[in-house]
């Protein structure tokens, strides 16, 4: 049995909210789960976990460090990541039309618009806090605070200022600290030496897998799937400081093969990518183009010290490119784009995000400046009626063309 | 003697040219209607017949627009926006931006020496497209060409500020009720258009000489009106709507 066909036809005939939070369905699910890749049966535990409440919950934003959320013993509920899941099996549209039903405003950012359907259906488990940064989105944290309210827990915001000079580190770091007491006090419970031990080991561990693979993203022809890449940047931030976490990206990596097939062109991806069914990334491989990278998945943070686990955290925060002046994220990208070979950028402009379309201009004139040819991808990552696949594929031949 | 085939199969309109020694043997042009396959082959049909030549004399045939995937008897296939720049390259070398305004887009497109450096298209929305000069044009009685003539006898302009189509509609129907000078909101309608476009222009940073095709590029008051907006005056060919066509022939001829 295909496990995530299961879940998905039950999702979508909507007996899955009850079943979601029934303990049977996960008794007979986990008949099937050793024969099931890791990623399924991480997910397995996580939604078990959250559902039936097995431990704390905790909703948190994509750049949240969830080294923190593990040490405490809790479980991660990464909301825009659930809402990517959703879009992927090609079921965003109700939820979206529920939350515009609420006034959310078809401007706003559709993984929060998602997000804030999934909770007024009443899809999600019941947290305990909800645990955001304001790093790089704006929208985030009054996502959060709304989803806070709605559910009456209380919300922690890291603010996370400027690009990670001493007095912003200082800064974070002492938030993180009042954080973790006050979740403690709040739990009842002392993260001891060992829980940092572990989860900042697991995060390493993680860490080195992940090298790994850019190692081969660097690779002629480049034996990495954009497409996938793109598709687990939720899951290298939501089990960062899991034991599952090195397990899934060295399992990711074990199904990489070397490419045989002709490789055309050569590209950096920006943002994120459309998660609905699309026909996209068919139509970049038929084209011969590999997407030798993307930001977000070659996010790679410091090692992390369990002796200093909040200032550690801190510098992983700070490690986002996308923080500070653009000239960050534009140095960083004219780096990776050299190291990887690639022939130009696809920067894909999520509509409703400001951070990934605000800089786009300025980016496309510094990369031309570099000869770097780069290509503005208006679209949407999550909500499919946004999607107008002609354009979109005239864009991108127009672009090859003149590549 | 080989012949070449160019097909520009857009939104609106499918054209067709073939080539013959690099001169055109015959060209024609047809509504693309809802099947765009049918076309291609009625249209491929018509150009054989008026060359009076056979299927096998055509050597390559090279499909263009938004329908070129609904051609599977071409070569290749190549986006518009490298075919108008090989077909403008022909007709005027020294462009060095290509404005092309259609059926349902628009693109400015940055060329060097007939080479495509970079390009902008318009938003999933119509505003500034040949549709939207023919819903307009509807709501005075008038072909989208009639409009453009209309809006030169105009001496002021009544400004029409919703970009969205429906709005913009609903706004000059009230303007027209009102009774305000025909030939003014006609020129505002002109303008409209031309400011979108000039922003798209503007992105890709205005160079002179600028030249236009597609379509719209026929329409003498959005051609002005362009001309005022940006400050320049621009380069049309003799046949705009055919540029597409004439540079996916050339292509054909390269590609042979
Ligand atoms: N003689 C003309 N005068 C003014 N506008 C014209 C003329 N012929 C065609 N058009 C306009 O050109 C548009 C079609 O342009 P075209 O470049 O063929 O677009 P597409 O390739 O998208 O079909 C139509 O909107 C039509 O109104
Ligand atoms: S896509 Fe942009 S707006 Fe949406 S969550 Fe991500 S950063 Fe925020």
């Amino acid at each position: 049995m295909n496990l995530g066909n299961f879940v998905q036809a039950k999702l979508q005939d909507g007996s899955a909210i009850r079943l979601l939070r029934s303990p049977w369905i996960y008794r007979f699910l986990s008949l099937f789960l050793r024969s099931q890749s890791p990623s399924v049966r991480f997910s397995f535990h996580l939604a078990r976990d959250a559902y039936l409440k097995r431990k704390p919950v905790a909703f948190t934003s994509l750049f949240f460090p969830t080294e923190l959320v593990y040490a405490l013993g809790m479980v991660p509920f990464p909301l825009e990541v659930i809402a990517a899941l959703i879009s992927s099996m090609g079921m965003a549209v109700p939820f979206l039309k529920k939350a515009e039903e609420e006034w959310y405003s078809q401007d706003l950012c559709s993984f929060h618009r998602l997000g804030m359907g999934l909770a007024l259906q009443d899809y999600l488990p019941q947290p305990d806090v909800v645990l955001s940064l304001t790093s790089l989105c704006d929208g985030s944290h009054r996502f959060f605070y709304n989803v806070s309210r709605l559910f009456k827990v209380p919300h922690f915001l890291i603010e996370v200022p400027g690009n990670g000079g001493k007095k912003d580190q200082e800064y974070v770091v002492r938030q993180l600290k009042r954080t973790r007491m006050e979740l403690e006090a709040l739990l009842e419970r002392k993260i001891k030496k060992s829980d940092w031990e572990d989860s900042l080991g697991y995060s390493n561990s993680l860490r080195e897998e992940l090298l790994k693979i850019y190692e081969l993203q660097a690779h002629v022809p480049c034996p990495v799937s954009g497409e996938a890449a793109l598709g687990n940047v939720g899951l290298i931030f939501t089990c960062a400081g899991s034991r599952w976490g090195p397990e899934l990206i060295s399992a990711w990596r074990k199904s990489i093969r070397e490419n045989a097939s002709s490789e055309n062109y050569r590209l950096f991806w920006l943002h994120l990518r459309p998660y609905y069914p699309a026909p996209i990334f068919a139509f970049l491989k038929e084209r011969g183009v590999s997407i030798v990278g993307d930001e977000l998945s070659n996010y790679i943070w410091p090692r992390l010290d369990p002796k200093n686990p909040e200032l550690s955290l801190s510098s992983k925060i700070y490690a986002n490119f996308g923080l500070g002046p653009i000239k960050n994220r534009i140095d960083n990208i004219v780096r990776l784009v050299r190291e990887r070979k690639a022939q130009g950028v696809v920067n894909f402009s999520h509509r409703g995000c400001r951070q990934s379309t605000g800089g786009a201009f300025l980016l496309k004139e510094a990369l031309k400046e570099k000869g770097i040819p780069c290509l503005i991808l208006d679209g949407d990552c999550v909500d499919p009626r946004e999607l107008n696949w002609e354009q979109m594929r005239t864009r991108i031949e127009g672009f090859l063309e003149i590549l | 003697m080989s012949v070449y085939c160019g097909l520009d199969i857009g939104s609106l309109q499918a054209k067709g040219i073939l080539l013959r020694d690099g001169h055109p043997l015959f060209r024609t042009i047809f509504p693309t209607g809802g099947n765009a396959p049918e076309t291609a082959k009625k249209l491929f049909q018509a150009l054989l017949e008026g060359g009076e030549i056979s299927s096998d004399e055509v050597k390559t045939i090279v499909a263009t627009g938004y329908g070129r995937i609904s051609v599977p008897f071409a070569t290749k296939t190549v986006t518009e926006i490298t075919c108008h720049a090989r077909g403008i390259a022909h007709f005027l070398p020294q462009a060095k931006t290509l404005i092309d305004l259609g059926g349902q887009d628009s693109k400015a497109i940055r060329l060097e020496k007939g080479k495509v450096m970079d390009f902008v298209m318009n938003d999933k929305c119509a505003a500034g497209t040949g549709r939207f000069l023919e819903v307009m044009a509807q709501n005075f009685k008038l072909t989208p060409w009639e409009l453009g003539e209309l809006s030169l006898q105009a001496k002021n302009e009544v400004s029409i500020s919703a970009t969205c189509t429906v709005f913009a509609e609903s706004e000059v129907i009230g303007l027209i009720a009102r009774g305000l000078p025909r030939e003014e909101i006609a020129r505002g309608i002109m303008s409209a258009i031309a400011q979108r476009i000039a922003g798209m222009v503007h992105r890709l940073g205005l160079e002179e000489p600028v030249a236009m095709s597609g379509g719209v590029a026929q329409n003498p008051g959005v051609v002005k009106a362009l001309e005022r907006e940006l400050g320049v005056s621009i380069l049309i060919p003799e046949e705009p709507q055919m540029i597409g066509a004439w540079g996916a022939a050339l292509i054909a001829q390269e590609y042979a």
